[in-house]
């Protein structure tokens, strides 16, 4: 899918036929036979460069290819092997071309990809930060670029050795960088892209395996964690509304209405003739006795709840110290589990006799937020721990920054 | 159907799209000629210019902020670093603009009154600032250039060689300015950057290979 029809011009280092894919564009371009860089901004062409190291790489997107990104046809022209200031850091950058269109970058570092558009508006530069198109970009690293060895053509003057400072900000999955040196400032804007994408867009054999976490490498957690967030959200809203509703309705009514005299109860031996069928799964009770017609100081009196399998048993002790301000004794029963119990009402006056009415009451309580705190923690246990995921990604991710997250 | 003159120098038609551009290059015989009336009068002649790998071409259409523009004319100029075109957007009443081009980078800019006092050129270093309708314009650039060629028709004529220099400000919301300082005049431009597929174009060039 070469553009077939390129211009071919002489180098004049050494003689032979170079393709000129973008011509009038590009203005430095590459014998692809002896490494010389030439200046072909003017019809009289110079040697930058004579020759370039011997050691010949080749790109793994060969010069001439097209493919399709983006929607829009693009063909590599250029390709550099591109390193950090200390030269051990080394990155390859393919230089893509539609005349229709412009310029687009493709860059690949460790085998992760970016898409690289140069801004159409100076970005506004802060201390740690970077404004652009109303999105916030950190300060990710700085540092200085130089160029290791050039193939295909260019739409700039490329010198020996150049070199230039550079920062990157992040907002993954962009990465805003600016190069500059003492002559001008670039800015461009590079997306990551997935590898897959570059390779199924410009038939790539094979990809070279990624390393390590790229400066802005959208979190594979991301998209998952948001949407088990969203889920687990939902359902506790859910959850909460069916709490609140339960909560509303209230449920003052006493379930368990008992009236029994001193009398009868002594000769029941304290048992209330009726069991309390409690069908409310587990919620709190307050047990309420009302004690009239008793004249005593004081009464103390033994209530037990028990199943008839004995099981469940309750039991609390109920004091009148006075015997017309307290009337009503009120204790609270924690998660009384469902079913039929015998209440048991021991009264005891001591030297005193006994006498009056009970009234007993079991009432069953606003519903309680155990359950519910529960299966919220349930809930939230997935979402948590790929957020924790999502966090140590992040982490080595900023590893390599010689900044700290803010 | 547009107006098409005669060429005084060697009888060609010479298309006049725009009734408002007096100034046109024959595409034939590379006469400068200025029309008066409906006849024309050549002032010289340049060379024709040669064609570049431009997707642009005089007649290509396009719109800018919703307003129908044709491209009518070209001018040419070379610098350092290389040349780029600069192509002559007719509005129609809708006033004018220039479409520059250089390495598949696009911009539009308006000329604009010039704001006195005009300042100095030897005070436009870069970094310097400039208060521009009460907005700060920051120095970016400055370059010599000088014409290689025109074509089509234009709003003045610039004769091949005619040197200039410009001086490019980065303004706020991404605009910029440039003010050009040729023949002891300046000249300001206000636009801003932008991708070609963004103006619509219709009418390019048919592009070898592509």
């Amino acid at each position: 899918m070469a553009g077939e029809k390129a211009k071919v011009l002489n180098c004049v280092q050494c003689g032979g036929a170079v393709q000129w894919r973008a011509p009038g564009f590009s203005i430095t371009l590459v014998c692809g036979h002896c490494g010389a860089v030439l200046d072909v901004s003017n019809p009289e062409i110079q040697v930058l460069i004579q020759a370039q190291e011997k050691t010949r790489l080749k790109p793994l997107i060969p010069l001439g290819t097209r493919g399709k990104f983006h929607g829009e046809t693009y063909e590599v022209i250029g390709f550099m092997q591109r390193a950090d200031g200390t030269g051990q850091y080394k990155w390859r950058e393919y230089l893509l071309f539609n005349p229709y269109i412009g310029y687009r970058w493709l860059v690949e570092a460790d085998g992760h990809w970016n898409y690289v558009i140069s801004t159409k508006q100076k970005p506004h530069r802060r201390d740690k930060s970077a404004q652009y198109l109303n999105k916030s970009y950190q300060l990710f690293l700085t540092g200085e670029a130089q160029v290791l060895y050039v193939l295909g053509e260019f739409y700039w003057r490329v010198k020996k050795g150049d070199r230039v400072s550079v920062q990157d900000f992040i907002n993954p999955p962009e990465m805003l960088s600016r190069e500059w040196d003492a002559g001008e400032e670039v800015w461009s804007i590079g997306e990551y892209v997935e590898p897959e994408v570059v390779q199924a867009a410009f038939g790539i054999k094979a990809m070279p395996a990624r390393i390590g976490v790229s400066p802005n490498q959208p979190s594979p957690h991301d998209a998952k964690y948001r949407r088990i967030f969203w889920a687990a959200a939902v359902m506790t809203l859910l959850l909460l509304l069916i709490q609140l509703g339960t909560n509303r309705s209230g449920r003052q009514d006493p379930v368990y209405v008992e009236v029994a005299s001193a009398a009868g109860l002594k000769a029941a031996g304290g048992k209330l003739p009726k069991l309390a069928h409690v069908r409310a799964g587990g919620l709190d009770f307050l047990l309420r006795t009302t004690v009239s017609g008793y004249a005593g100081p004081y009464l103390n009196l033994d209530v037990q709840m028990k199943t008839p399998t004995g099981i469940d048993t309750f039991r609390v002790f109920q004091e009148f110290r006075n015997a017309a301000e307290r009337a009503t004794a009120v204790s609270a029963i924690a998660d009384l589990p469902d079913g039929d119990y015998q209440v048991t009402v021991q009264p005891f006056s001591g030297p005193w006799p006994m006498s009056g009415e009970f009234r007993i009451e079991l009432i069953p309580q606003r519903s309680q937020w155990s359950n519910f705190v529960g299966a919220g923690l349930l809930l939230w246990f997935y979402p948590l721990w790929l957020k924790f995921r999502r966090w140590s990604f992040n982490t080595t991710r900023w590893m390599q920054s010689d900044f700290a997250e803010e | 159907m547009a107006l098409q003159l005669p060429c005084s120098s060697c009888g060609g038609s010479v298309p006049f799209p725009s009734k408002a551009l007096f100034y046109a290059v024959c595409p034939y015989c590379g006469s400068m000629l200025v029309r008066k009336d409906l006849h024309l009068e050549s002032l010289g002649q340049v060379a024709l210019l040669q064609d570049d790998y431009s997707p642009l071409q005089i007649g290509s259409e396009g719109s800018c902020d919703g307003k129908a523009f044709v491209l009518t004319g070209r001018i040419r100029r070379c610098w350092a670093e290389g040349a780029w075109n600069e192509w002559f957007m007719d509005f129609g009443d809708e006033g004018e603009a220039w479409l520059a081009e250089a390495q598949g980078f696009y911009s539009v800019s308006r000329p604009e009154p010039l704001p006195k006092p005009v300042p100095n050129l030897e005070q436009l270093q870069v970094g310097t600032v400039w208060e521009l309708g009460n907005k700060r314009y920051q120095v970016d650039d400055r370059r010599e250039a000088v014409v290689e060629g025109i074509a089509g028709q234009l709003p003045f004529l610039l004769k091949p060689g005619e040197k200039s220099v410009g001086v490019d400000f980065s303004g706020p919301d991404g605009r910029f300015a440039t003010l050009e300082f040729a023949a002891g005049e300046a000249r300001l431009y206000v636009g801003e950057y932008l991708e070609l597929p963004d103006l619509r174009m219709k009418n390019l060039r048919e592009l070898d290979g592509w």
